[in-house]
């Protein structure tokens, strides 16, 4: 069990800022920081992906033109990676297609410089609540999906017709066992999974499913 | 007898492969008549020095029949019959005196004998001059005909016009104290025309007559009025060179063609030297339109494509400031909403507050330093100075802008101090203040009368030891700068050009800064805009010079 303390530390989220000016690293870290939010900045994309990996929620902060490899690269690159992280760009000058092509690829906002300081941090508040959401839907899978692996391969069966809505009795005609044997696993998928309704149950596995 | 035997192969033929028919008919006859009588008379001369008394040199009369015979006989002839008479008289003074005849007898014979041999010396001297100078004619007369064929098959256009009358009056103006003979053409518009009804076309050859669309060059006999277009200031400068009694003229005209169509012509003209010449003076064309036509396509194709780049220019270079002043705009921004952000805080955080602050000013700082260095970067990027003589430059740019004058029909009359000092500066960019200047000035006069669309430029060398500067003026004709403008002339984006993006006059005026000289405006007092700029004369040239 962690300590009540680190958890809450590791929940702190944390905003990355990659931007070759310095000026504008320094004030949006100021500004972030006068609402108490935390960040971290970096002058390249490669320092950001040279950078330790963190496991705290937030959200990535990117100017499109950036040295080396561009915003715009970097969001294609942690796509690929299946890192959800939202991001947030920021341009000198408003590119229409380029800030279609981003917010396709599923970025949170395109704010064009110089952006009112509302805009920015009710951005990066909305980027924060969804990686959040984000990581606690991953935190659910993953237990279900521990859950999931103490079930034995009769009891999986089993679950995957409650899950069907199939009747005991059909159950135990489908598997070729006994209606009592269908109620016994199908108590164990219960408490092994921990739900008390198939509702529970259902919702559990569609989560394995994904 | 002997005589007759020796003329027969002694007839002179004095017109080789000429004459024939019934003219040579008439001619022998007459030389018949000729030799007959000369026979006869020879005859009674003999007959009455033989066998009369009669004291006298008779046979000084053979002079006669050598007269009459002479133009019947070949120079062989001659000689043979002088050489006749001369025996016949000797063979009458045997015959009545004998070998023993008395002083004046032997006198009379002398005398006679030097008659005939006189006779016959000036005789061949006569006819030998006669034959060359048929010679002559037969030769000028082949040349004469050579010359005719050239004029006529020459591909070139020519013609041959009377200036008599026009000369008799340019003669006369002089007279009556005409001096510059542009000037009266300004006061007197009709002139020029006046002057084009004068002229008279005398013969063309195929060439021009295919040129003016002529169905054959007999139609182009007349006043040349009706082929020059009425504001050609080429026919003013033929004029002025004939007044100025110029040998030659060269240049370009303008002619209409019977069905109307303009021809840009090159155009040559010899003055004769004397006077009565005048009536036939030649004139040679070259048809240059359609040469012309594309110089002046690939010049507008050119400054298309200099407008095009000046443009992608302008927008890369307007992109990149953008970007660049965007930066520290955008920190500015964002600090000035962060320090109100501290502020705003209960209690305010002051101390956050002015590292805020702080901040936003020394980013206002590096915004303000961007757009200096970008500002010096324009100026100075591009340039590479070099000695110049400014001279040189306004030839240049006279003639780079030679198609524009002659679409505006307009002159140009440059002056040059003697001695010009040279100057340091990007030659290119010189010329680009000269083009944008003369432009201005021929754009000016689009208004003012053909004849009077006069561009000077003027360059002057340092006034005195205490300004050693170049300067170069550049005078219109125009209607001069208005009051309201003048003030604006040279403001960024101001203009009364339609179409006109106001940017000519303030680039002059920052580029002739940058050399360290001064653009000036202002109006002439016998009307039209003077534009002055001055540069200062490269002191190490001046000293080393």
């Amino acid at each position: 069990m962690k300590t009540p303390v680190a958890a809450a530390s590791a929940a702190a989220p944390l905003v990355f800022i990659v931007d070759d000016d310095e000026a504008i690293r320094e004030a949006l870290t100021d500004l972030l920081r006068s609402v108490g939010i935390e960040s971290r900045c970096f002058g390249s994309t490669r320092e950001l992906l040279d950078a330790a990996p963190t496991d705290r929620p937030g959200c990535l902060i990117l100017d499109v033109r950036l040295p080396g490899i561009s915003g715009l690269d970097l969001q294609a690159q942690l796509m690929r990676d299946r890192n959800t992280r939202p991001i947030i760009f920021m341009t000198g000058h408003g590119d229409i297609p380029m800030s279609v092509r981003a917010m396709k690829a599923g970025a949170m906002d395109f704010l064009t410089k110089p952006f009112r300081d509302q805009d920015m941090l009710d951005v990066v508040a909305a980027a924060i609540d969804k990686d959040m959401a984000q990581r606690q839907e991953a935190a659910a899978a993953k237990e279900v999906a521990a859950q999931a692996a103490t079930l034995t391969p009769r009891e999986t069966e089993v679950m995957a017709a409650v899950v069907k809505g199939l009747m005991n009795k059909q159950i135990a005609g489908l598997l070729g066992i006994s209606e009592i044997t269908v109620k016994l696993h199908r108590g164990n998928v219960m408490r092994k999974m921990e739900v008390r309704s198939v509702a529970d149950l259902v919702r559990k596995a569609e989560l394995l499913a994904r | 007898m002997s005589r007759d035997a020796a003329e027969t192969p002694l007839i002179a033929d004095p017109e080789p492969g000429g004459a024939c028919g019934p003219s040579r008919r008439i001619v022998s006859t007459r030389r018949r008549w000729h030799r007959l009588l000369a026979l006869l008379l020879g005859s009674a001369v003999f007959v009455v020095d033989t066998f009369t008394d009669v004291t006298g040199a008779i046979a000084v009369l053979y002079v006669l029949v050598m007269l009459l015979a002479a133009e019947t006989f070949s120079r062989r002839g001659i000689v043979l019959l002088a050489l006749a008479c001369a025996c016949l008289t000797v063979l009458s003074f045997l015959t009545s005196h004998g070998l023993n005849a008395d002083v004046s007898a032997m006198l009379r014979f002398g005398i006679s004998l030097a008659a005939i041999a006189i006779t016959a010396a000036l005789l061949l001297r006569d006819q030998t001059s006669k034959q060359s100078l048929m010679e002559a004619n037969t030769a000028l007369a082949r040349s004469e005909k050579r010359h005719r064929s050239i004029f006529e098959q020459a591909r070139i256009s020519l013609w041959e016009q009377d200036f008599s009358e026009v000369r008799n009056l340019l003669t006369t103006l002089r007279q009556q104290g005409v001096q510059d003979l542009a000037a009266y053409a300004r006061e007197h518009p009709a002139f020029p025309r006046d002057c084009a009804r004068r002229i008279r076309t005398v013969h063309v050859n195929d060439a021009t007559a295919e040129l003016l669309r002529l169905s054959s060059p007999s139609e182009a006999q007349g006043p040349i009025e009706r082929f020059l277009p009425a504001d050609d200031p080429a026919l003013l400068a033929v004029l002025v060179a004939m007044a100025e009694g110029r040998s030659r003229f060269e240049g370009r005209a303008k002619l209409v063609t019977t069905d109307g169509q303009v021809l840009t012509v090159l155009i040559g003209i010899s003055f004769p030297d004397e006077a009565d010449e005048f009536g036939r003076v030649v004139v040679g064309m070259v048809d240059v339109t359609q040469r012309e036509h594309i110089q002046q396509m690939q010049l507008a194709a050119q400054a298309e494509l200099a407008r095009a780049s000046r443009a992608a220019t302008v927008g890369a270079l307007s992109a990149s400031i953008a970007h660049e002043l965007n930066q520290p705009l955008g920190a500015v921004v964002m600090n000035a909403q962060t320090c109100l952000r501290w502020l705003g805080k209960d209690p305010p955080d002051v101390e956050a507050a002015m590292r805020a602050a702080e901040r936003t000013a020394r980013d206002g700082r590096r915004a303000a330093e961007i757009v200096q260095r970008t500002r010096g970067q324009l100026v100075r990027d591009q340039r590479s100075d070099e000695m110049i003589d400014l001279r040189e430059v306004v030839g240049e740019t006279v003639h780079l802008l030679e198609t524009e004058l002659n679409a505006h029909a307009t002159r140009v009359v440059t002056q040059f101090a003697p001695s010009i000092p040279p100057i340091r500066a990007d030659r290119v960019a010189l010329q680009q203040v000269l083009i944008n200047l003369m432009t201005n000035g021929i754009h000016a006069m689009t208004e003012t009368q053909a004849a009077a669309r006069e561009l000077t430029v003027s360059v002057d060398g340092p006034a005195g030891p205490d300004a050693p500067e170049v300067r170069v003026v550049i005078q219109d004709r125009g209607g001069g700068i208005p009051d309201d403008v003048h003030a604006r002339l040279f403001e960024p984006f101001f203009t009364t050009k339609r179409g006109g993006m106001g940017m000519g006059l303030a680039i002059c005026r920052s580029t002739i800064e940058t050399y360290g000289g001064r653009l000036t405006a202002r109006n002439h007092e016998q009307g039209g805009a003077v534009f002055e700029f001055a540069l200062p004369a490269d002191q190490d040239a001046a000293q080393t010079s």
